[in-house]
């Protein structure tokens, strides 16, 4: 039998990583907007 | 009322705070600024919740719940429990008081700002403060990680609240990519652990690492290192930090300094300490390496930025390095100052991040070369900032002066490297606040300020209880140290206490006395050269033309980029997780 906490445990982290990528691609839509390029060498306004 | 009544309470301290979230962005449909009276509700009803047992476990018990009745049978334990030890309530009844403060504050000074933007505020914030009790109370590692990713999540998006500027968007887009990869390192952990020991429970992997300890387990334990390392800003873990505190708005900044990276500080002391215990002890020599490291980058890069909240952001590097080292040292005193500490930080760096904000907020300035001749526009604000400088600087009677001591005294005794490394960046931070406070407050400066908008009743409030706490804390110390610090280092260091108490439903740990001298001499003399040391460090930057060229090249090294900031962290990883296995 499989281990259900081991499923639990990859099923959460999927769920979780969806959000995550859907956060993260929303700001990169922005940030496209805004540089003109989706180099995040670019995107070094902040420094030192 | 029973300890199992108190138990049952702590799943509401988190409940209720989410369920606030959750209402926020409906309420503001109804009223735009009822999310956020809806979020400082939420987070009194919390610490009221949280105060309830305070007194029970600052005595020394142990408070267990098991979700939904699943108890351990035979010392194996998966159900989601929640637990409330000395550390962990104290932690958690910290973010609750003080969330409620910031809430309160930006009530007051964020009040123009639209329905929808309010609503989405006050939801974030509140998920966030309900993330760190959540990770403050677990008693799971697989928990941890969901607290720790909802916490991300959260601060994502406070991150990057001032969507329609390119700064924010920049700094969001670093803490995307450093959390989430830190993030990934605790699942994988967690996952080598429970791989390992079928264990998640803390008590259990107690139990299963005393027993037999792998290399996989002290693996693991780099791991957490490098995702906990990053949530507290450790140096190499460090380039999210001063972006995404400058980025947002200054409640946001003081939430992040003041509580949320101390989550990553809080978690390695518990894991280190507290879980892994003996098992992990070659953990403490690499985190009092990454700490004396922290402490020292953290205050230089401090000294030579001119956006004021990038000076603040990066001494909050500095003073988790101080932490992460007071924590590593493993004697009862320097822990229970580190413990002691952490409050501290958390109440002056909050108070200090909010004078900012205000001045940043009313004078659309950020950087310090513009700004000048505060002191006579903004006396309140520019007396609140003095009074978190001083506290910083650890001048008595302030908060600073106790739990910098406790933990100056330790590494005295037991270790001098650390100690004089601590000292330069005491010196460098006393250098880097003073500068920032001369340029910023009472320099004179020829161009009027434009209409400054006045200080709303919220903004004087939460200054007045911030300023009033560095001041309080300093004043009756032994509330807070034989209360609250001597009792949670004591269940840090209380060996198998707070792991079988998990397990068998409750325990207790010793609440032992700690002392501190107050007017010894050698304190009061290692303040008096500090300040002195500090003071005369800050005259000759101010009035050099030019940076040096260590602080050239130190700052040549934070190019921006998030390519380097993941590159510097994944060496970092590296580097632990070769020193860790090899000590093994």
């Amino acid at each position: 039998v499989a281990d259900p906490v081991l499923q639990n445990f990859c099923l959460t982290a999927i769920v979780i990583g969806i959000a995550a990528t859907a956060v993260f691609l929303s700001i990169v839509v922005r940030l496209a907007q805004h540089y003109r390029s989706l180099d995040s060498d670019d995107i070094r306004g902040m420094r030192g | 009322v029973t300890d199992a009544g108190l138990a049952a309470l702590l799943p509401a301290t988190v409940a209720v705070p989410i369920t606030g979230a959750i209402l926020a962005p409906l309420a503001a449909k109804i009223s735009r600024r009822l999310p956020l009276v809806i979020g400082v509700i939420s987070m009194v009803a919390t610490t009221v919740l949280l105060a309830l047992p305070a007194r029970r476990v600052f005595s020394g018990t142990i408070l267990v719940h098991y979700l939904g009745h699943v108890r351990p049978t035979d010392g194996h334990e998966l159900g989601v429990t929640f637990a409330a030890d000395p550390f962990g309530l104290g932690f958690a009844l910290l973010t609750a008081g003080l969330g409620a403060i910031l809430l309160l504050y930006t009530l007051s000074e964020l009040r123009a700002l639209g329905a929808r933007e309010l609503g989405g505020y006050a939801c974030l914030y509140q998920l966030l403060l309900a993330a760190l009790i959540g990770s403050a109370l677990t008693a799971d590692l697989f928990d941890l990680f969901v607290w720790f990713e909802v916490a991300a999540l959260a601060s994502f998006g406070l991150t990057g609240f001032f969507l329609e500027r390119p700064h924010s968007l920049e700094a969001a887009l670093k803490i995307v990519v450093l959390t989430t990869m830190a993030g990934f390192g605790i699942f994988i952990a967690a996952a080598l652990i429970y791989s390992g020991h079928g264990a998640l429970n803390f008590g259990q992997i107690h139990v299963a690492l005393a027993a037999r300890t792998k290399t996989a387990d002290l693996i693991a334990l780099a791991l957490l290192v490098w995702g906990f390392g990053t949530k507290a800003g450790l140096m190499p873990f460090h380039g999210w930090l001063a972006d995404a505190h400058t980025a947002c708005p200054g409640p946001v900044s003081a939430l992040f300094s003041g509580l949320m990276v101390n989550l990553g500080v809080f978690a390695l002391a518990r894991l280190a300490l507290q879980v892994y215990g003996p098992a992990g002890r070659p953990v403490l020599g690499l985190l009092m390496v990454l700490g004396c490291g922290s402490a020292v980058v953290g205050a230089v890069l401090a000294l030579g930025q001119d956006n004021l909240k990038r000076v603040l952001a990066y001494d909050t590097v500095s003073q988790m390095g101080v932490l992460i080292v007071g924590f590593s040292t493993h004697a009862l005193p320097a822990v229970t100052g580190a413990t002691y500490h952490l409050i501290n930080h958390a109440v002056f760096k909050a108070l200090l991040f909010l004078c900012a904000g205000s001045i940043v907020h009313a004078t659309g300035l950020e950087k310090l070369s513009e700004m000048g001749g505060l002191a006579r526009h903004r006396p309140v604000v520019a007396g609140a900032f003095v009074i978190g400088v001083l506290a910083i600087a650890g001048v008595p009677p302030l908060n600073g002066y106790a739990s910098l001591g406790m933990i100056h005294d330790e590494l005295h005794r037991s270790h001098p490297v650390a100690y004089v490394a601590l000292l330069v960046a005491q010196v460098v931070t006393i250098a880097a606040m003073s500068r920032a406070t001369y340029l910023a407050f009472f320099r004179r400066r020829e161009r009027p300020y434009d209409d400054l908008d006045r200080l709303h009743p919220g903004m004087l409030v939460a200054f007045g209880a911030l300023a009033a706490a560095c001041i309080g804390f300093g004043l009756i110390p032994n509330l807070l140290i034989d209360h609250v610090a001597a009792p949670a280092a004591s269940s840090l260091l209380g060996g198998s206490h707070y792991p079988a108490g998990l397990l068998n439903g409750g325990g207790h740990v010793a609440v032992p006395l700690v002392s501190f001298d107050y007017f010894s001499p050698a304190e009061l003399l290692t303040v008096l050269g500090t300040v002195i040391a500090g003071l005369a460090v800050a005259t000759w930057y101010v009035r050099r033309a030019g940076e040096p060229s260590l602080m050239v090249n130190l700052r040549a090294l934070h190019t921006g980029s998030v390519n380097d900031y993941a590159a510097y962290s994944t060496a970092g990883l590296v580097i632990a997780t070769a020193a860790l296995a090899l000590a093994h």
